[in-house]
């Protein structure tokens, strides 16, 4: 049909080959994020032959990178551009991936022509994720060029949370958001807050804050990690555990977390190498996740039942004898442990143990280890394999064989749990606790294959002068209710409000959104709608986000390749460093084109707190009368302002060991070899630093150690009956005796009052940061603050708040397991990256087929969901992949916007409308889903889907756990339905009036520093905080919160 | 003739059409000479002599001044851009996940082109693939947007830049409807539902009205969807330099209102009238070849064309035999426009 005309023409398009980007390149710098697709240069070199640095996946792929002696100049064609020859310059600049906290490696090719950014990429120099990333991390360049991206700074002009806003200067938004610090500053020192999400940098932040003299610092960490902090650190002083993975022979992991969050690359790739080396995976998660789905063993465990089958492994291990005697016997505190057995202040049941015959009342008695093992087996007796599968609802046979793994682990158990079952429940902390419990008896503890400290693995350097601790102690943080809580009591911020326990000058959201990401979300929005609770709101955010809306300025911050930052993570057994950097700065640089501030080579006038901070704060005490202007003078130039070079530069000239060195052997300066490689390695292996040998001190066959166990460890700071160390010869002639050590009666090392070491076997070691030096089986702490149950003292399981006997399955209750994640998305920095959210973008509720033909629905039907609070109404997911009573959802989805076209993307989020009767009762209704959108990106106008998920938090009634100060994230399904006929997907209605009652009923589960103090502080002293006061601000208030001040 | 696989005809439609776009978007340019040299029509069709500027002004000259290449202009009731066929054109390309990229709006012809360059690549995709169901549904979203735009507006494109002395443009207009016109005879019909009948807007009743004026008559002439005939600012002062009459200068509207407005004036509105009847003839003979067509929705496009031709024809002959009344009489008030 086609004629000879026609014919020719397309036969000629054939040969011509494929059409090529034939609109003219710019011929000079662009800077076109957030408002165009960037275009590159085109150059007449070729790429040359070199040896590529490769790097071999575990799943068998492998990725090359150019060699780090060509990033400064690399000539690649335009893979897009194929079968043409088009080459492109580029300079590679490293940074720090920012979507989650893993700090795992990134390359960005900065074009050289135009200085745009064509990609990020994996660093392979990096210590941490060797060049292996996850899909987040090359997202990056979704949110770099995100149409929707904030580019300027913003200042809302009618009510807060109308929407409208209008654009103003940084110099106006500094000084006007400076001169309420001040006057706030000059009033107090707790109404400034900074309230961070993830942080994604270790230590600038925070020295600001201290700078700025106020007890400002507030995290997310009660809705993510409190509870496994609180376990931990009972256990050994550090909050979070390390495991080595890759030489691990058994794993065992307590889900949601490793597979889907974050450290999921770094560890992940690594549980990988063990598994390839023969370590067998173990995986608790009623939910079947991905790591459940490749685990050896997977223990879909009833919710909350967690430590009751973990301590059936400790008691096969301790009944069998199958434990390590000899660590647990140098490393527990078994002596204090018998004491407290002895002396009642452990509670034991009658006739459940009884100290040896001729030991009872005879207190100059020695115990011994044999003792301790005896009081395990009786202690532990009760948790046999049967009873730990009736409460978990899992074949005994399983749990038999998980013991029989543990049990042949020859020292080598990796070990983790962060979130999931530790925030999920009531007590969950304990679940942390009784984990670790299987590391102790293994003797899997720091050594390789076994489990670390975080900050053993974790290296985070000093500045170049830290400003003293502040004296104030923020009420709407820690209050009296909760003196042991890791760490800010962050999510109850606005019931704290409600109640009236104070009022906050200046609030700071930073990258955090917390009307969105917390339970009880329209809790949230009344408070952030409250402009005398909340005077002045200022979200630091690289885009919009709910939250934000309800701002009274919108600071538009960096992404990965837009800020600084030093970062480190506990990743595997070494210790590293990695610097973020703002990549079109860092290329402009190396073209010779000064710098001033960050903004300047930013998108728009996007900024990144580093420089904000400095500028925040000079002008917040503009004369130095508040003494935080020093705090910003330049190490380099006495008077003058440091730079953000100078402060990065001091920090690796003077606080990174071996990194001046290792910038000599090739000719940088410190500061640019971080700016080439974006990463130093500062131990490749640091095993068991506990038995670090503590210097200057040594031990003679003459000195007594006067350890006895009927003396009890005290907290740091209140010094005990010391025995001076007597003068031996040195261990070494380097090792001379420092004078001011001494050792008390526990066998504690002491300097000036604080321990720093203990004798184990009459070596002086470093030990644990505990206040006695060793690993706590027996927590005197939680006695002396209240708690003095056996449950809470020792490895124990708590009821959970969902444990079976709360869940009333005949009356159509269930579990809602409300928090597992996403691999490809976190929160709300994902809603940005069209990769990401083409790859997930719905949240279904999973339901096991049991429930859903006792329910009449099957996949896709729309169902109500009632809790405490209110109700959700979501699509239903029948899958075999839950167990049954249990539901469950991702926590990433739901977002929503009030505006059609502003807020956040409408390709990601629902438009939304919210309403509220003014008596409580709130409901958000969906206008619609996801639609595709016109922008310069023709992706936006390709978005093919609709359901972005369901806003489930709203309806989450707050559980913050007594000890830990966890928002125990399970919850309990009242009911669950088909919807009913009005029901539309997305609809939430929640009642703050039962909110707030829920609120008090876990209030009144708490012991309050103000009954239980041992001392008249608000918290033990040796507990960590982000920031510390200084040790009088540790004193209790005069009038409690509550409490008649009579 | 060249006998071409499938994925490669698709491959090679993508690569024309995308060529077309580029040449109609952009114009000769040292990057666009690549497809105007490859292909050998619009090689003899290139100015002997061009350089950069020449081609930029032929450009500007031809679509910023002339010949409005949207199909807004061409089929909406007031000839204006945006509007409801714009936002049509706009929610197609919404469906098929394609996103205009040439600074204009959605119903620029380079838009189109580009967009059926996209179709017929993803077609193309789609062979090479192994998905032939996929291919199918590709072109019939093709062939949906060949007979609801494309071909409803490329026509008359066609005839009013053939009308300019532009001949590459005139030559490129050609082999762009031909290559479309060759694609569309490709596509079976019973693809999917049937295309929507093309139709065009009822013509405003000029002369039932008393109050009628010269504007109204400008309007309705430069108004292809009503006259069926596009009128570039260079017609419209070819028409007055034959009869001796001026025209002035500004929009199109202006110029043509200017040359009816001096045509009564010096008694010349019927003669002026008769050069509009030599324009429409040479439109009513491109449509007619249109009706040599193997394409079935073609020339029921072409059909309708002509008939809303014949319509203009016939109010010309009935507006100009007012005219010769009048001109016996006096200067009708009603065309006493200003």
């Amino acid at each position: 049909m086609t004629n000879n005309r026609v014919s020719n023409l397309l036969a000629a398009m054939l040969k011509l080959g494929p059409p090529r980007d034939d609109r003219p390149a710019p011929d000079g710098v662009t800077n076109v994020a957030g408002q165009a697709l960037p275009r590159f240069g085109e150059t007449e070199l070729q790429p040359q032959p070199v040896e590529m640095t490769t790097v071999q996946h575990d799943d068998g792929r492998m990725s090359q990178y150019p060699p780090p002696e060509l990033w400064d100049d690399w000539v690649e064609y335009d893979g897009k551009l194929w079968p043409q020859k088009v080459a492109r310059r580029y300079t590679l600049v490293p940074t720090v991936c920012f979507n989650c906290e893993s700090a795992c490696g990134l390359l960005a090719y900065v074009d050289k022509t135009t200085l745009e950014i064509r990609k990020f990429e994996g660093n392979p120099v990096h210590p941490g994720s060797r060049g292996r990333n996850c899909a987040k991390g090359p997202a990056t360049i979704n949110q770099t060029y995100d149409p929707e991206r904030i580019l300027y700074p913003l200042k809302r002009v009618g009510p807060r949370g109308a929407g409208q806003w209008k654009r103003i200067t940084w110099d106006e938004a500094v000084s006007e958001i400076a001169a309420k610090m001040r006057a706030s500053r000059q009033q107090r020192r707790d109404g400034i807050v900074y309230h961070v999400g993830r942080p994604g940098e270790d230590g600038y932040t925070n020295r600001v804050i201290q700078a700025w003299g106020v007890d400002g610092h507030n995290s997310h960490t009660n809705i993510c990690s409190s509870g496994a902090r609180a376990g931990y650190s009972f256990w050994g002083g550090f909050d979070r555990p390390s495991p080595d993975h890759a030489h691990a022979r058994v794993i065992l992991l307590i889900s949601s977390h490793l597979e889907t969050g974050h450290y999921f690359n770094p560890h992940a790739q690594r549980i990988i190498e063990g598994k390839m080396a023969g370590a067998k995976l173990i995986t608790f998660d009623p939910r079947l996740s991905n790591t459940a789905s490749m685990s050896d063993v997977w223990l879909p465990t009833w919710p909350g039942s967690e430590s009751t089958v973990l301590l059936a492994i400790a008691n096969y291990l301790i009944q069998n004898d199958l434990y390590d005697r000899d660590f647990v016997r140098r490393w527990v505190n078994w002596e204090e442990t018998l004491a407290a057995a002895e002396n009642g202040e452990l509670p034991m049941e009658d006739g459940e143990w009884l100290p040896p015959e001729g030991r009872a009342g005879n207190r100059s008695a020695r115990p011994d280890f044999e003792d301790f093992d005896r009081l395990l087996k009786t202690l532990y007796a009760e948790f046999t394999f049967e009873r730990a599968a009736e409460e978990s609802q899992v074949p005994v046979e399983r749990i038999r064989e998980t013991a029989r793994l543990v049990a042949n682990c020859e020292g080598k158990l990796a070990t983790h749990t962060w979130r999931s079952a530790s925030i999920g429940n009531l007590g969950g902390w304990q679940v942390a606790r009784t984990l670790f419990f299987l590391n102790v008896l293994t003797g899997s503890v720091g050594n390789r294959g076994g489990t670390q400290a975080n900050e053993w693995n974790k290296f985070v350097p000093k500045p170049f002068a830290s400003p003293p601790a502040f004296d104030a102690w923020n009420e709407l943080h820690l209050p009296h209710e909760w003196p042991l809580a890791f760490y800010e009591m962050s999510f109850l911020l606005p019931h704290f409000l409600e109640e009236g326990r104070g009022e906050i000058d200046v609030y700071f959201t930073r990258v955090y959104n917390p009307m969105w990401i917390n339970p009880d979300g329209f809790m949230w929005l009344k408070a952030l709608k409250d402009e005398e609770k909340i005077k002045c709101h200022v979200a630091l955010t690289p885009t919009w986000n709910e939250s934000a809306w309800f701002a009274d300025y919108v600071l538009p911050m960096g992404h990965a390749g837009e800020r600084h930052d030093l970062m480190s993570q506990e990743t595997h057994a070494g210790q590293w460093i990695a610097f973020r950097q703002p990549v079109r700065r860092v290329a402009m640089e190396r073209a010779g084109r000064p710098v001033r501030y960050t903004w300047e080579a930013n998108p728009g006038e996007v900024w990144e707190e580093n420089e904000l901070w400095v500028e925040l704060s000079l002008s917040m005490d503009p004369d130095g009368s508040l003494g935080i202007r020093r705090w910003f003078d330049s190490p380099y130039r006495p008077g003058e302002i440091i730079t953000v070079d100078e402060y990065y530069r001091w920090i690796f000239e003077n606080s990174v060991p071996g990194l001046p060195e290792a910038a000599a052997a090739e000719g940088l300066t410190p500061l640019a070899y971080m700016r080439k490689y974006g990463v130093f390695e500062v131990t490749a292996e640091n095993y068991k630093p506990f038995e670090k040998r503590v210097q200057g001190i040594h031990t003679s066959e003459q000195r007594p150690i006067a350890s006895s166990a009927s003396v009890r460890v005290s907290t740091p700071g209140v010094q005990v009956e010391v025995t001076r160390q007597t003068a031996g010869q040195p261990a070494q002639p380097a090792d001379p005796i420092d004078p001011d050590l001494l050792i008390d009666r526990c066998g504690r090392i002491v300097k000036n009052g604080k321990a720093v070491g203990v004798l184990v076997d009459g070596q002086p070691m470093v030990g644990f940061a505990t206040p006695s030096r060793k690993l706590e089986f027996y927590s005197d702490t939680l006695r002396r603050w209240g708690w003095t149950e056996k449950e809470y003292l020792i490895p124990w399981p708590l009821q959970s708040h969902v444990s079976p006997e709360n869940i009333d399955r005949e009356r159509g209750e269930m579990l809602l397991l409300p928090n597992f994640r996403l691999p490809t998305l976190i929160h709300t920095r994902s809603a940005n990256a069209k990769w990401l959210y083409e790859i997930s973008h719905k949240n279904p509720v999973w339901m096991n087929p049991v429930d859903a033909q006792r329910l009449g629905v099957s996949t896709g039907d729309l169902i109500r969901v009632t809790t405490e609070i209110g109700y959700f109404v979501d699509k239903v997911w029948i899958t075999e992949g839950i167990k049954p009573g249990v539901i469950a959802m991702s926590h990433h989805l739901g977002r929503w916007r009030l505006e059609e076209n502003t807020g956040v993307n409408p390709g990601m989020s629902n438009l939304a409308r919210l309403d509220e009767d003014e008596q409580g009762g709130h409901t958000l209704n969906i206008l619609h889903g996801a639609r595709a959108w016109n922008t310069f990106d023709p992706d936006t106008s390709r978005v093919w889907w609709e359901d972005v998920g369901v806003h489930q938090n709203l309806t989450h009634a707050v559980h913050p756990d007594p000890i830990s100060g966890a928002h125990c994230w399970l919850q309990k399904a009242l009911n669950v339905r088909k919807a009913d006929p009005g029901d539309r997907h997305g609809d939430v209605w929640v009642d703050t009036n039962a909110s707030m009652a829920v609120y008090r009923e876990w209030v009144a589960l708490t012991r309050s520093a103000v009954d239980h103090s041992p001392d008249g502080t608000r918290r033990p002293l040796w507990l960590k905080r982000p920031l510390k006061p200084v040790v009088t601000a540790y004193r209790l208030p005069e009038h409690p919160f509550g409490r008649n001040s009579s | 003739m060249i006998a071409l696989s499938p994925f490669d005809k698709a491959l090679a439609r993508s690569r024309s059409y995308h060529a077309f776009s580029r040449l109609f978007d952009a114009g000769i340019t040292p990057e666009t000479l690549l497809y105007a040299t490859a292909i050998g029509e619009l090689r003899d069709a290139l100015p002997e002599h061009q350089n950069d500027d020449q081609s930029a002004v032929a450009h500007q000259r031809l679509f910023g001044f002339n010949v409005f290449a949207y199909e807004s202009i061409f089929l909406s009731p007031d000839a204006v851009l945006g509007g409801s066929v714009t936002e049509r054109v706009a929610q197609f390309y919404q469906h098929a996940g394609f996103k205009d990229g040439h600074g204009e709006t959605a119903d620029h012809i380079a838009n189109e082109l580009a967009l059926t360059a996209f179709l017929c690549g993803a077609e193309a995709d789609a062979w090479q693939d192994g998905q032939t169901g996929e291919a199918a549904r590709m072109q019939a979203v093709q062939r949906t947007f060949l007979d609801n735009h494309l071909l409803c507006w490329l026509p008359g494109l066609r005839l009013a830049i053939q009308q300019q002395s532009e001949p590459f443009y005139a030559t490129l207009t050609s082999l762009a409807l031909e290559v479309a016109l060759d694609h569309r005879a490709d596509l079976r019909n019973d693809l999917l539902a049937p295309a929507a009948r093309f139709t065009l807007p009822a013509a405003p009743s000029l002369l039932s009205s008393d109050r009628t004026g010269l504007r109204d008559i400008a309007g309705w002439l430069l108004t292809p969807a009503h006259s069926g005939i596009y009128l570039s600012r260079d017609d419209i002062s070819r028409l007055g330099r034959q009869h001796n009459l001026p025209t002035g200068f500004g929009s199109r509207r202006i110029m043509l209102t200017n040359l009816l407005r001096s045509a009564a004036q010096f008694d010349a509105v019927p003669a002026l009238l008769a050069g509009v009847q030599t324009l429409l003839t040479r439109w009513q003979a491109g449509y007619v070849a249109l009706q040599e067509s193997p394409v079935a929705s073609a020339r029921a496009i072409g059909a309708i064309w002509l008939e809303r031709l014949a319509e203009t024809a016939s109010l010309l002959n009935q507006l100009s035999e007012a005219a010769a009344v009048w001109q016996d009489e006096t200067v009708a008030p009603e065309l006493q426009d200003v």
